[in-house]
């Protein structure tokens, strides 16, 4: 017994060895890339090759919104603000039991009109459609029936006149030039079909006219030690798939598309969870199938500052969501696995999700029960285990700080010391306790699963200050 | 079992990264303060150059090497740039002069740079592009070397330099970069190229001219671009644009630009084709209904007002759309063609929205 014991933690230990090696090179890779090209980047902009003259596509901005009274005239006010002149923005209450439509009734000077709304997507029912002008800037709000998050985007889609929309939610804000610079991929390659911005946590950070006057770090430890995931897994892993036109994931807080071929493809799935990395996933496979050359592409200098969840039971309901939504787009596009015809799509991208996000949770926490178990076994050669872990902890937290120094210096920000040496501080903490804390929300986030649930997954929002 | 070395390996070139950006800001900031010395010292040089000038005197020749040597490297064209700015920007005559002693200097540079990395070639492009040299710089010779960066592999080098040649140029110049750029199947957005050429204030008849002599041999994209840049620029061209409209063998698109043309430019002549279009039934050739059904707006007489509410039952939505905004620009009332929608849901739908409530439909389109 013992000795198939001792066989079975042989297998367990190898299967992990290779699973760290896989997972270590992949985020180096990501941080390695994605230092390099923020450099670039950085160097391209000193020395001027980018567009700089004023080069406008006509773009739909779509800001679903559900029981968002706290937050969405903030989105709205910084929408106004872009430094952009040619876009509409729709904004979609789905059903909101709050009072979204009324606070933006109250802000801007709206009429209730009968605008007829071309039926592109099938959708939930219109129930009111009111119209306004700020600015140059036209802007509708649709009331409709509750149907959730993607419901709302494609009536958007419906609704929106120009060829191209911006989705962002409604608990975000755009900096001033967020908009021209998601647009610039396009302008720069007539092939790119959808954009991805760059998402950053806003807590800790003043925003005045769209513009940063202070960035700093949260108070709040957990959003701090969110901040240092976002650059470490989100923007780093994002540039790296970005180089082979691998990305699969457009984060629905803020990504351009272009509206022909999303409605070619069929719009956003109103039965996932997860309708943003959805969509992503099935402009691929229509363009692949289509034969239409694509890209999408990432922005990383367009930003979009969100609020991050300050409490942990709101983290845990975000991100059950997001594995969810993960789990659905995953297994309704499982043919693209190891599909030659999908290329590095199939085989690295799709690949990376499934082992280390999708599976990830349910391999970690296996992980840490063998190891009590081998522990209790007598098995564990605990020095050595305790050696690899905090070989895995300063490496990853290593890699967390040159992420999100990159990023730092590569945008100009300046940090106080004391937020310096609480990020060296937190970025063990978040790689040592948040993440596992976070895998066993994640390995539990399909219990009590419903196929066609699909609710907005309500997270409590702070008034942002934006004025 | 050996795996966390390489994890060390990983860690110290993750260690290095992070010294990397240090070291690297700590480069910038240094860079940032040398730049602003750099200005000023320049400032202090170019402002003793200038008072040469004020007072008759010739500019040292040591003066243009030490120009040419700094202007050399980008970091320099920065540092001149900036310094450059407080002379020339208050119109300022000797600066002027001094500029246009600058020429050859630049022409040298201008081979230098097209030899380097697009990086700085583009940047060149976009330092000589800049306002404050117009009329200063020895256009002719510089148009030239400019064509060969718009054939660059670089699309910014390519952006940048058409901007100089807009500046700048004359109109065969940027027929001859337009050209290069099709022929080597660069890509160019329409959007940018298009908009670009409109920023072009020199003889945009000659280069219209220019360009529709090449036309044909231009790739449909271009030829795409040129139609609509002439859309915006000239009302001219009428003849061409019933040309390219009635020619069946045309692409779609081109025959959909002449057409918007002769919407925006209403000629007679255009007329019974416009009807013949907006007047189609066929499903399959919806555009040219829609977009002819929006050209129409401008052609008066009962003729089109039917067949624009005709198009109104039509049951693609943007005829419909396009159509009831032609009935819009007109002037018409719900009320003098609500009985011919009555029956067809989706017209009167569209009809009510814009005919009565002209103002805010108008607004939001």
């Amino acid at each position: 017994m013992r000795d198939l014991m001792q066989i079975f933690f042989n297998i367990v230990g190898i299967f992990f060895v290779l699973y760290m090696i896989g997972y270590s090179s992949f985020l180096f890779m990501a941080v390695l890339v994605g230092t390099t090209t923020l450099h670039g980047a950085k160097r391209r902009n000193i020395l001027k090759n980018e567009l700089i003259e004023d080069y406008f596509l006509p773009v739909s901005v779509l800001v679903p919104a559900y029981n968002e009274e706290a937050t969405i005239v903030a989105t709205i006010h910084s929408l106004l603000l872009q430094n952009y002149k040619l876009y509409e923005i729709i904004v979609i209450d789905d059903g909101s039991k709050d009072e979204t439509s009324a606070s933006v009734l109250k802000a801007y000077s709206m009429v209730r009109t009968d605008r007829p709304i071309q039926r592109l997507l099938h959708t939930h029912r219109v129930e009111s459609v009111y119209e306004g002008k700020i600015g140059n800037v036209p802007i509708t709000l649709i009331r409709k029936e509750n149907g959730g998050k993607a419901d709302a985007l494609n009536v958007g889609i419906n609704a929106g006149r120009y060829p191209y929309f911006l989705s962002i939610d409604a608990d975000s804000v755009l900096q001033y030039d967020s908009l021209s610079k998601i647009v610039r991929p396009v302008l720069e390659d007539d092939n790119v079909v959808a954009v991805g911005g760059a998402v950053r946590p806003c807590n800790g950070t003043e925003i005045k006219e769209g513009k940063v006057v202070h960035y700093g770090l949260p108070n709040k430890l957990l959003s701090c030690m969110q901040v240092l995931e976002y650059d470490r897994s989100f923007l780093a892993a994002r540039i790296l798939f970005d180089q082979f036109n691998g990305s699969i994931i457009i984060s629905g807080a803020f990504g351009l598309f272009k509206k022909s071929i999303v409605v070619s493809a069929g719009g956003y799935d109103a039965d996932t969870m997860g309708e943003d990395m959805e969509l992503v996933v099935k402009m691929h496979v229509f363009c692949r199938e289509n034969k239409i050359p694509y890209r999408i592409r990432y922005a990383s200098d367009a930003i979009c500052w969100t609020q991050v969840p300050e409490k942990f039971s709101d983290l845990c309901k975000q991100r059950r969501r997001w594995h969810i939504g993960l789990f659905q787009s995953m297994l309704s596009h499982r043919t693209i696995l190891g599909n030659l015809d999908y290329g590095l799509v199939g085989f690295v991208s799709y690949v990376y999700f499934l082992i280390y996000e999708l599976f990830s949770p349910y391999i970690e926490v296996f992980g840490v029960l063998t190891m009590i178990l081998a522990v209790l076994l007598d098995f564990l050669n605990v020095p050595f285990m305790l050696l690899y872990m905090a070989i895995y902890v300063i490496f990853s937290s290593v890699l967390s700080l040159a992420a999100f120094f990159a990023r730092l210096h590569t945008i100009d920000q300046k940090l106080l010391f004391t937020d310096v040496l609480k990020a060296i501080g937190l970025c063990a903490a978040e790689v040592s306790f948040l993440r596992f804390a976070l895998a066993w929300v994640r390995m539990t986030a399909l219990i009590g699963y419903h196929k066609k649930k699909t609710d907005w997954g309500e997270i409590e929002r702070q008034y942002i200050n934006f004025s | 079992m050996g795996s966390e070395y390489l994890l060390y390996g990983y860690g110290i070139i993750c260690f290095c990264m992070i010294a990397f950006n240090i070291v690297y800001s700590m480069i910038m900031n240094g860079r940032d303060h040398r730049l602003k010395e750099n200005v000023e010292k320049y400032d202090m040089i170019i402002k003793g150059a200038l008072d040469e000038i004020r007072e008759g005197r010739k500019v040292p020749a040591r003066h243009y090497r030490r120009m040419e040597r700094v202007l050399s490297s980008t970091l320099g064209l920065m540092t001149v740039e900036a310094a450059l700015v407080r002379h020339v920007e208050y119109g300022n005559e000797a600066a002027v002069e001094y500029l246009k002693s600058l020429g050859p200097i630049f022409i040298r540079l201008a081979k230098k740079y097209e030899k380097r990395e697009n990086l700085q070639a583009a940047y060149f492009a976009y330092f000589i592009a800049d306002e404050k040299f117009k009329g200063c710089l020895p256009a002719k010779e510089l148009q030239r070397i400019l064509i060969a960066y718009a054939a660059k592999d670089s699309f910014f080098c390519r952006v940048n330099a058409m901007r100089a040649l807009y500046a700048f140029g004359d109109a065969k110049s940027i027929a001859d970069a337009v050209t290069i750029c099709d022929r080597k199947d660069a890509f160019f957005h329409a959007k940018v190229l298009q908009d670009g050429l409109l920023t072009y204030h020199g003889n945009s008849d000659e280069l219209i001219s220019i360009l529709l002599k090449r036309y044909n041999s231009f790739n449909e994209a271009t030829q795409l671009v040129i139609l609509n840049y002439i859309r915006f620029e000239s009302d001219k061209y009428r003849d061409t644009m019933l040309e390219i409209m009635e020619n069946e063998e045309n692409e779609k698109e081109l025959r959909l630009a002449a057409i918007r043309y002769l919407g925006k430019y209403p000629d007679e002549r255009a007329r019974r084709t416009l009807i013949k279009f907006a007047s189609d039934k066929n499903c399959v050739n919806w555009d040219y209904t829609a977009v002819s059904a929006s050209a129409l707006a401008k052609y008066p007489g009962k003729d089109v007002t039917d067949v624009l509410v005709e198009a109104m039952l039509s049951t693609n939505w943007h005829v419909r759309n396009n159509a009831s905004k032609s009935l819009q620009a007109r002037g018409m009332r719900y009320s003098q063609v609500a009985d011919k929608v009555k029956n067809d849901k989706y017209a009167d739908e569209m009809l009510r929205y814009r005919l009565k409530d002209d103002n805010i439909a108008e607004a939001a389109s």
